[in-house]
């Protein structure tokens, strides 16, 4: 499937290769090789002093009950933030699909939210949902709910994941958008003459063909939950109220830059890092197999 | 079985007007073909039966059934798309199962259904098969079966050949008319091909620019055309049309160029000096025939020889663009020379209005 392309010059495409080269071994491999390094050691929180003690800093971590709870917590708020942003971006697809008049306005309203930087969202949704100013936060209150995410540990948590995957909708909508339109309409239209009802071809036809794209999309938004939120964390909740909402990433920036426990630290991101490579892999090892349409 | 009805069928997209009214009854158990060059609004025509769209005007009944305003799935009706439309993440089996499952039936009669229509097909070999592993050929083959299980009481096709290669279409096309021997099931089939319209059709309707040209059988098209257009689409190669006059008098035809060729029956008299399309069909020029009273002088510009038979491109005196056509199923010993004498018989002329494009008649004017 990949186009092979034969240079005559041997040097070229390691030319062509080395600018992003250097941004990878600048910007990943030296810091990444020095976290590994630094979970090996212990250091002090000035670090004026660091001592070797090799695999401590992870048995010290996988014993602590601290580092379990953020485990668990993670995983609740990947399974919902994913399963949140993908299930709405399907369905404004899905409607987009169908619209015929104003297409590209509706397209573009929806992809903003792509464009809004984490901590602006996090603070804006922060600000609706605020117990004393927040507008929304009111209307919550007066149907009887005592909506408090500065303190209640549900609410901050439920807040983060409405958050956070609001800020994902927008990139599974576009290429929820572009599975659908690459499903021929005609296949569609044999399963109406076959029999098949709206919601009967949407899925036994619609929804298999997008299995692709839904993989895809099931591994870049459970890496976006593992990782990218720390920003709508951070400005919302500051992975509060009693560490509700400190996700695995929260607790790394938490323990290593406001516990100064730098080794601990370094450790949970190597772990981190693990499961990134881990996923990537898992999804290059899988996507390859696309479904063809005809 | 089932009659279809067409009733002043008209659809537009926007203000562009695709099928401007169309009027046809389609027999039960009949083939009928839709002709026509792209964009003629066959394949509209095609979908407003299947109820693919809406229409804007006029009626369809299906079986006395008046179905404008009924779904695709309840007009029984099964359709052949020119992609094959296979779901390509089912097997063969469940592609042709589909419509079954979904009307609920017994697994057993499934399994039975669609077995029957894999054997007619000759397909069962395939029906574990995903789409993705089966040739053009086969699919298009799985693409009718899986029209053929549901047992419905009109078939529609939508240019389902247009995607072989020359030799399957050839074949397949004796395969669908065949089936259509064995199953007598009424049929819709739009091709842009007028040698698969000629050789399947019961009957033809050839459509232009939105608009039923002629219908009838493919004979009726061959012999009388009604219009120009219909002259020069059915038949390969085309008709020879070349613009002329009636002679003063109405006893002859003027060809461009100055060639007039002398009626024996008189035409009615106020046809003289009309300006006319006159269409001869190059299979009916001949070089010597006995009963023939015309003879048309030509320029021998090129000579096809196919074997069973020899075309001869040939251009008029004093005339660039009036080629005629002549093809003879023998193999004369003619050179590149430079002129060739043909001969017509007054029968095998065929007159159109130069400005109208219909056809005059001439059996009527005698």
């Amino acid at each position: 499937m990949l186009k092979r392309v034969l240079f005559r010059n041997r040097w070229l495409p390691y030319a062509l290769l080395f600018p992003q080269l250097l941004i990878t071994l600048f910007f990943f491999i030296w810091p990444a090789s020095q976290a590994l390094v630094q979970s090996f050691y212990a250091t002090d929180p000035f670090g004026l002093s660091s001592r070797f003690v090799g695999f401590a800093e992870y048995t010290r971590l996988l014993a602590d009950p601290l580092y379990h709870n953020a485990v668990l917590r993670t995983l609740v708020f990947t399974f919902f933030t994913t399963s949140l942003a993908l299930a709405a971006g399907l369905f404004l697809a899905v409607y987009a699909d169908r619209v015929i008049r104003g297409q590209n306005t509706y397209r573009t309203l929806l992809i903003w939210p792509y464009a809004v930087a984490p901590a602006v969202a996090g603070v804006l949704w922060l600000f609706l949902f605020h117990p004393t100013y927040g507008a929304l936060a009111l209307v919550i209150r007066q149907t009887g709910v005592n909506w408090n995410p500065l303190l209640n540990g549900t609410h901050a948590m439920t807040l983060v994941i409405v958050a956070s995957a609001w800020k994902q909708v927008s990139y599974n909508f576009v290429f929820f958008l572009a599975g659908l339109q690459a499903i021929p309409r005609s296949l569609i239209e044999a399963a109406a003459i076959d029999g098949a009802s709206t919601f009967r071809r949407f899925w036994t036809i619609v929804f298999p063909l997008l299995s692709p794209t839904l993989f895809f999309l099931i591994v870049i938004n459970v890496v976006y939950s593992f990782f990218e939120t720390f920003g709508v964390i951070h400005a919302v909740t500051r992975g509060g109220p009693g560490g509700a909402t400190t996700i695995l990433v929260y607790k790394v920036y938490a323990d290593g830059f406001v516990g100064l426990d730098i080794g601990s630290s370094a450790a949970q991101s190597v772990i981190l890092m693990a499961l990134v490579i881990g996923l990537t892999m898992f999804q290059f090892r899988y996507l390859e197999r696309r479904v063809q349409y005809n | 079985m089932a009659e279809v009805r067409l009733d002043r069928v008209r659809k537009s997209f926007g203000s562009f007007e695709a099928v401007k009214g169309v009027d046809v009854t389609i027999g039960d158990s009949e083939f009928l073909v839709v002709v026509g060059p792209s964009g003629c609004g066959k394949s509209t025509l095609l979908r407003l039966i299947a109820g693919l769209e809406e229409l804007s005007g006029g009626d369809i009944t299906i079986s006395g059934r008046l179905v404008n305003d009924v779904e695709p799935k309840d007009r029984d009706i099964a359709m052949v798309f020119q992609n094959y439309a296979l779901y390509p993440h089912m097997t063969v089996f469940d592609n042709m199962a589909y419509g079954l499952k979904i009307r609920r039936l017994p697994k057993a009669e499934i399994r039975e259904r669609v077995g029957r229509a894999a054997a007619i097909l000759q397909i069962e070999s395939l029906l574990e098969r995903q789409p993705r592993q089966l040739s053009g050929g086969q699919r298009q083959r799985v693409a009718m079966g899986r029209a053929i299980v549901r047992n419905p009481s009109v078939f529609l096709f939508d240019e389902p050949l247009s995607n072989l290669d020359a030799k399957l279409r050839v074949e397949m096309r004796v395969e669908i008319r065949k089936l259509h021997n064995t199953l007598k099931t009424t049929s819709v089939y739009v091709t842009h091909d007028q040698v698969e319209a000629m050789t399947l059709a019961d009957r033809i309707v050839i459509m232009n620019g939105g608009i039923a040209e002629q219908i009838g059988t493919p004979l009726d098209l061959y012999e009388r055309p009604s219009s120009a257009f219909v002259a020069g689409f059915i038949g390969s190669p085309p008709m020879n049309l070349v613009e002329g006059e009636i002679g003063q008098g109405a006893k002859s035809v003027v060809l461009a160029g100055g060639t007039e060729l002398s009626l024996n029956s008189p035409l009615p008299q106020g046809w003289g000096g009309r300006s006319v399309t006159v269409g001869i069909r190059p299979e009916r020029l001949r070089l010597d025939d006995s009963k023939a009273d015309l003879a048309i002088s030509l320029g021998v510009e090129l000579i096809e020889r196919h074997g069973a038979d020899t075309v001869i491109h040939g251009v008029l005196p004093n005339r660039e663009r009036g080629e005629v056509i002549v093809r003879l199923n023998e193999t004369p010993t003619i050179a590149q020379t430079d002129r060739l004498n043909v001969k017509a018989r007054t029968a095998d002329i065929h007159l159109f209005d130069a400005e109208t494009g219909k056809r005059l008649e001439l059996e009527k004017a005698a």
